[in-house]
């Protein structure tokens, strides 16, 4: 089946010299992981600062190992997350260093991807970005048989609910863009833990008519693997990029050991 | 040791297409001891609205506005716009400079 994405815009001019390039192919390594959400939001950073000092560009397609609940770095921790339910259902609650909204990662349900890219490989405008970055995720909803589509300002929906939003970071000329991918996560669960702030309730409503999860919508169960392999096929061909089975650098898990404590300090997570 | 007493707080916030909040808490000499921006929306840099948060701290409520307003003029913001996000923390101070004169 040959899969068009109609949503992405072509890449920017590419500079010639980047490492990343082998011969006019532009290459981004492919890295598949699975961790705790401290883990996962440090090597998500480490991969930015990566990628500023020359490292390759990188899709990354993450599983959380233990039910955990991201929020965006503006969020007030307690204005958007069921704290005493969390941790009575051992969810943890990790703050991302991107904006936006809270998330709840379950283990066994959702996968999670990032980008990350030279900023001049990307559109300019904002809006434009999200769409691009996450043109993966609605190819990959598509290959499986929902017809999904992106909503702006950063949600992918499927029959007018979402099941995938968004998060974005740009520093030293890098974008680092990750979100989710619902594929049977427990949105009974993602509803009790979540919070709603007023004025987004009394304009959208409780959070569990407003998401899906693929399977809830096909009326059938997607596994973990049909998903990732739909999200490799997916940001493959919508980034127009040379997928490639690869790792992280030394100096990139270096750096992710580092910036751990960050993510595990009540500091960060009480931030806000 | 220990900071200024919190005499009040004042919470106000919009959606557009994400939230947007200021929080401020204030003491008995109408300063502001907290300054909390948050919300679902998407700012760039976001360093700059922290450091607007830590300026904004022990700063006469008077001359707020202006200060964080500043901050506000220099982010690129995303699901809220400038003009909005600048009349939320008017209202914000406004309410607060209303509660410090006893209204």
């Amino acid at each position: 089946m040959l899969l068009v994405c109609y949503l992405c815009r072509a890449p920017r001019p590419l500079l010639t010299r980047q490492s990343y390039y082998l011969g006019s192919a532009l290459r981004f390594r492919l890295v598949l992981d699975r961790g705790d959400g401290y883990y996962n939001m440090a090597v998500d950073e480490a991969l930015l600062y990566s990628v500023a000092t020359g490292g390759v560009p990188v899709v990354r397609l993450y599983i959380f190992s233990r039910p955990t609940v991201t929020l965006g770095y503006f969020q007030r921790l307690h204005e958007v997350v069921d704290i005493e339910l969390a941790r009575r259902l051992g969810i943890d609650v990790v703050r991302r260093p991107t904006g936006g909204g809270a998330v709840y990662h379950d283990p066994v349900g959702e996968v999670t991807y990032s980008v990350v890219t030279p900023e001049r490989l990307v559109p300019g405008d904002l809006v434009e970005s999200f769409r691009y970055l996450s043109c993966g995720v609605v190819e990959a909803a598509r290959a499986l048989g929902a017809p999904a589509e992106f909503v702006p300002l950063n949600d992918c929906v499927v029959g007018g609910r979402k099941f995938s939003g968004q998060a974005q970071l740009r520093r030293f000329g890098v974008v680092l863009q990750h979100g989710t991918f619902m594929y049977a996560t427990n949105l009974d669960v993602l509803a009790e833990v979540l919070r709603v702030q007023g004025v987004k309730l009394a304009s959208r409503g409780p959070v569990r008519s407003r998401v899906t999860n693929l399977s809830e919508y096909l009326g059938r169960r997607v596994t973990t693997s049909e998903a990732l392999e739909a999200l490799a096929e997916g940001f493959r061909r919508c980034l127009g990029v040379e997928l490639y089975e690869g790792t992280y650098s030394e100096l990139e898990l270096r750096l992710a050991s580092d910036l751990m404590w960050k993510y595990r300090s009540e500091r960060w997570v009480g931030l806000r | 040791m220990g900071g200024a007493q919190v005499s009040y707080s004042v919470h106000v916030e919009v959606k557009e297409e994400k939230v947007f909040s200021v929080y401020l808490e204030v003491d008995e000499s109408c300063r502001v001891t907290k300054l909390v921006i948050s919300g679902d929306f998407f700012a760039f840099p976001p360093e700059l609205l922290d450091e607007a948060e830590s300026r904004a701290s022990g700063q006469a409520l008077e001359g707020v506005t202006e200060l964080v307003g500043g901050y506000l003029e220099k982010v690129a913001l995303v699901g809220v716009s400038r003009a909005r996000a600048l009349e939320v923390l008017r209202r914000a101070v406004e309410e607060g400079l209303r509660r410090c004169r006893g209204g």
